[in-house]
């Protein structure tokens, strides 16, 4: 069996950056970033469907739409994805 | 009725990035028609183009707007940042409300759109950008002009080909006149991407000369059709005692409009761009003596050109008016053309001397210029047709 794939704050400001864009520069310590909300980053709701679509696309799993509205902060995004990630496994 | 003025210029143009680049090169004659080295246009039967240069997109926006944004989008983000720029305006005593923005587009974001065409049809709807929701609109530059400068005002845009941009800047006087202090207005077009230049030559109507210097010559006898070009310009239009009373610099008033539409194709009955021009100036209130330039629509297209000098010639008598078209080193830029006529009008005002024509050895008893030449009277007028019969024609006057 595989080892499950989860995906880090980091991984997901990547995937964030490629799909929409470099990041607003906050005034938060690496490991708060993740409480950080998506809109500080400069990210609105059409970033966060991009980048979920491509999360979708990359790892073959399906994000529910109504969920995905509810993300609010990475670590949401990143607890959201990594449950399907999990899963599937 | 309060006066329209323009406050700012936003230019991007082919061969000049900034009103001032550009009115130099234009000053000078310098043309950027040449071969579109944006893709592979080997196998196109028209491979000329007026593309912009210079232009990094990465330099003027925020890393944020590129992914949703197509190539046209992106100038006209710039073009508005600095009509904004140059007209210093202070927002602290203005709302979000206050503000408009009018633009004109003929084309979408016609580039983005095949892109992600090209997703949906190879990989199917899940590769499709989310941004296709709105990148590729007519509507997206004001759309996306409203959101970087948190204007939310009157907002629209309008569709009729090259004379949109005409339509667009009027319709942001429109909207002084109802209240509005503040208006960013203009066109920026982009269909240089295969699937653009395809539906372009598919008008029958691209030149199809490899020569630069032979592709689009309007009033020419040579004439063969036109050259197409992308960008445009963006202007910050103000209410007039608005700006006066905030002391801003004033390089002229939107004066007079009109628009027409021609009959059927076959009807017999004449076309009504003399109507456009007579309305245009009735409603700036200045008789055709007073007019300085003509800045043409030149289409380059022989029943096209005989129909705009005639209604040229009855208006102003044989050789009655100085005439010119700077698009002649463009290429003809759609919704972006009459906006950036209207800039060039008005620097041309301010420095007192008409920009040239390049290359056409004029015909149909019009003075054409051919070299700069000094410009003394204070009016000049702008014509612009878009295709299936839009006619536009504006006044501007000196401040």
């Amino acid at each position: 069996m595989s080892q499950s794939v989860r995906l880090s704050i980091p991984d997901l400001m990547t995937i964030l950056a490629t799909c929409a864009g470099a990041a607003e520069p906050v005034d938060a310590a690496a490991e708060d970033l993740g409480e950080v909300p998506l809109a500080d980053l400069g990210y609105d709701s059409l970033a966060l469907l991009e980048a979920s679509s491509a999360v979708e696309r990359r790892f073959g799993i399906s994000l529910p739409e109504e969920e995905v509205a509810e993300v609010r902060t990475l670590n949401q995004l990143g607890d959201l994805v990594n449950d399907r990630l999990a899963q599937v496994r | 009725m309060s006066t329209a003025v323009v406050t700012g210029l936003g230019v991007v143009a082919p061969n000049g990035v900034g009103a001032g680049d550009y009115w130099a090169a234009t000053l000078r004659g310098r043309s950027a028609i040449g071969r579109i080295d944006l893709f592979d246009v080997e196998d196109y039967p028209s491979r000329l183009g007026g593309v912009v240069t210079g232009f990094d997109a990465e330099n003027h926006l925020p890393s944020r707007l590129l992914p949703q944004t197509d190539r046209m989008t992106r100038f006209a983000l710039a073009a508005a940042d600095w009509a904004v720029a140059d007209a210093d305006i202070d927002r602290s005593a203005l709302t979000a409300t206050d503000l408009g923005v009018s633009t004109a587009s003929a084309s979408g974001g016609f580039a983005f759109g095949q892109k992600e065409l090209e997703h949906l049809c190879a990989d199917g709807p899940s590769h499709v950008s989310v941004y296709q929701s709105f990148a590729w609109f007519y509507a997206v530059n004001s759309g996306q002009i409203s959101i970087r400068h948190d204007m939310r005002g009157p907002i629209g845009v309008l569709v009729a080909d090259q004379a949109g941009g005409l339509d667009a800047i009027a319709h942001a006087r429109r909207s002084v006149r109802k209240g509005a202090p503040l208006v960013l207005t203009g066109g920026m077009d982009s269909a240089l991407s295969p699937y653009g230049l395809a539906a372009l030559i598919s008008s029958g109507m691209l030149s199809t000369a490899d020569d630069p210097r032979h592709a689009y010559l309007p009033f020419d006898r040579k004439a063969n059709g036109h050259v197409p070009g992308e960008g445009g310009a963006i202007l910050t239009v103000e209410d007039g005692d608005w700006a006066r009373e905030r002391g801003a610099h004033v390089y002229g008033e939107i004066a007079g409009y009109a628009a027409t539409f021609d009959p059927s194709p076959g009807s017999g009955r004449p076309g009504n761009l003399r109507r456009a021009v007579r309305a245009a100036l009735a409603d700036a209130g200045v008789g055709p003596d007073e007019v300085g330039v003509v800045f043409a629509d030149a289409a380059g297209d022989a029943d096209a050109d005989r129909a705009e000098a005639e209604v040229i010639v009855d208006l102003f008598g044989p050789r009655g008016v100085p005439v010119t078209a700077p698009k002649t080193m463009t290429g003809r830029l759609y919704s972006g053309a009459g906006p950036l006529d209207v800039a060039t009008a008005l620097l041309a005002l301010r420095d007192k001397v008409i920009p040239p024509t390049v290359n056409v050895v004029a015909d149909y008893a019009l003075d054409l210029v051919e070299a700069p030449r000094p410009l003394t009277a204070s009016v000049a007028l702008v014509l612009a047709r878009g295709r299936q019969g839009f006619n536009s024609a504006l006044v501007v006057r000196a401040p």
